[in-house]
């Protein structure tokens, strides 16, 4: 495999990782939300999302400038 | 409970899916190796194994014969953001194993921690719900079958906790209708909210109108409706209803544009033909526009031979929820069709799952109480002979027969064989006593 696609393969899996806490913490704060549970856990949840969203878009970052000549 | 046992050595990914676990109400206990998870295994029982396929100490994969070999009914759920290791995990996806690609939803979560009991349950469902072989239950499935197919508007009738969702739930099966069912209790709306439940509101229409709403009606488009407890429905409302059925056309409250609406009404209710006519609870004419198609749920009582299918279908969905082989005895069985279940379906629903909870872990077997009584029980009336002298025998006769007939919910082929007398002589009967009344 190139270092290419082994890089590739690295920000995907990198990315699909970030994209799993979107997931899980946006589905937490939903069924807080639905519960009625505690704000600060609801805020919590979706601080995590934001950072998630965050470090998302440098691993997109990082690739577009590797990918640059 | 549903114990999960989550095998994983991402700590954040741990917390969050532990915390959604929680939520949905689950029980969790979280390892991060498999020498942690060979250990835990050891100490407690799970219903299910959320493993992560590569581990600081070795793949998941090495887990699994170990799971098979000290907990054999519990279920395995591979973990991977490797989508490269899909097909690779696929093949190992057999009997109790699944797997799972991040991202990770709820839904996702739901789809392999509940098991599919549809294509599991060794138990037939007719029209994919209803259960039962009893003579009382093969005089309706033909009744579903030719009704389906048609538009026409049908009402359940039977007694509380009969089921008479599940038959609606069979006729939305039997239409081929690729909608599910839309579903809705008319006893459950305040007077005021009924109209824009079933019919919708435009945003803004009355206080609290924050939002467009699309109505029952519109989200039963060219599918089927179903609504619960009609005779709750307030008299006064029941005209709007009326019109929608005659036209066609629902009109979202605020709205000033007619909307074309094409579903059947599936309606049901717990009162008696004659309740309904003499209570005032349904007017006249809508009586008639929902019951194109009346059908009548016997009471559990009247099909005491579908009782073991049923329980037996109960203990299964029991059995695979908690990952146990809980078994009711042929003693126990008859013990159960002793009873009259006067909640019906539900009432022994509920018993088999208070039995089972109580059930005995050496044996398997459910442990069933001394006495199903309620508080709704119906009590035989004990005849103590006292009211009866001074009656002639023929109006004791009569009052048997009425009872009977009651009892029978005026079968009166049944009616005759309870009372041991032919059909001809009941009908002899019956019409003697009408002729004397009319007299």
């Amino acid at each position: 495999m190139s270092d290419i696609q082994n890089e590739l393969n690295t920000v995907v899996h990198t990315i699909r990782n970030q994209l799993n806490q979107v997931s899980m913490h946006t589905e937490v704060a939903k069924m807080l939300i639905d519960q009625d549970g505690n704000v600060e856990k609801i805020q919590q949840s979706l601080n995590i999302v934001l950072e998630a969203c965050v470090q998302c878009d440098m691993t997109l970052n990082s690739l577009k400038n590797s990918s640059q000549p | 409970m549903t114990r999960i046992l989550l095998v994983d050595d991402d700590k954040t990914f741990c917390h969050a899916i532990a915390e959604l676990l929680f939520l949905m109400k689950y029980d969790v206990d979280v390892v991060h190796s498999v020498k942690e998870a060979s250990s835990q295994l050891k100490k407690a029982k799970y219903n299910h194994v959320l493993l992560d396929f590569m581990l600081p100490d070795g793949s998941g994969l090495h887990l699994i014969d170990q799971i098979n070999d000290d907990q054999p009914n519990i279920n395995i759920t591979l973990t991977t953001g490797h989508p490269s290791v899909k097909n690779a995990m696929s093949g190992f996806c057999t009997g109790n194993i699944n797997y799972l690609i991040k991202p990770i939803t709820k839904q996702k979560l739901e789809s392999v921690l509940i098991k599919p009991t549809k294509s599991a349950s060794k138990i037939d469902r007719h029209f994919g719900h209803l259960i039962g072989e009893s003579i009382a239950m093969q005089k309706i499935y033909p009744l579903i079958e030719r009704v389906a197919k048609s538009d026409a508007n049908v009402l359940l009738m039977g007694e509380s906790g009969s089921g008479k969702e599940v038959f609606a739930q069979a006729i939305n099966h039997a239409s081929g209708s690729d909608k599910a069912l839309v579903a809705t209790n008319c006893g459950a709306f305040a007077k005021e909210l009924i109209g824009s439940e079933l019919f919708g509101h435009e945003k803004g229409a009355f206080t609290g109108a924050v939002a467009k709403r699309i109505g029952l009606f519109e989200q039963a488009k060219d599918g089927n409706l179903f609504l619960d407890e009609i005779t709750e429905m307030p008299i006064e409302e029941q005209p709007n209803l009326l019109r929608v059925l005659e036209t066609n056309q629902v009109t979202r409250l605020g709205s000033a544009q007619a909307t074309t609406v094409n579903c059947r009404v599936i309606s049901a209710t717990n009162r008696t033909t004659e309740e309904i006519a003499t209570q005032n609870v349904m007017r006249e004419d809508l009586y008639f526009r929902l019951a194109v198609f009346p059908i009548h749920i016997p009471p559990l009582r009247n099909r005491k031979e579908d009782i073991p299918l049923l329980v037996a279908f109960f203990l299964e969905g029991l059995n695979t929820q908690h990952g146990t082989r809980i078994t009711c005895t042929p003693d126990q069985l008859k013990f159960l069709a002793a009873y009259d279940w006067p909640g019906n379906v539900r009432e022994l629903k509920h018993a088999i799952h208070r039995a089972y909870i109580m059930s005995d872990p050496q044996t398997d077997e459910l442990v069933l109480p001394d006495d199903f009584s309620s508080p709704f029980t119906k009590k035989p009336q004990i005849n103590t002979g006292q009211d009866q002298v001074g009656r002639t025998i023929e109006d004791v006769e009569k009052d048997l027969i009425t009872q009977t007939l009651k009892e029978c919910d005026n079968d009166k082929t049944r009616a005759a064989q309870m009372l041991g007398v032919s059909l001809k002589t009941l009908y002899n009967r019956i019409n003697k006593y009408t002729k004397d009344e009319i007299v």
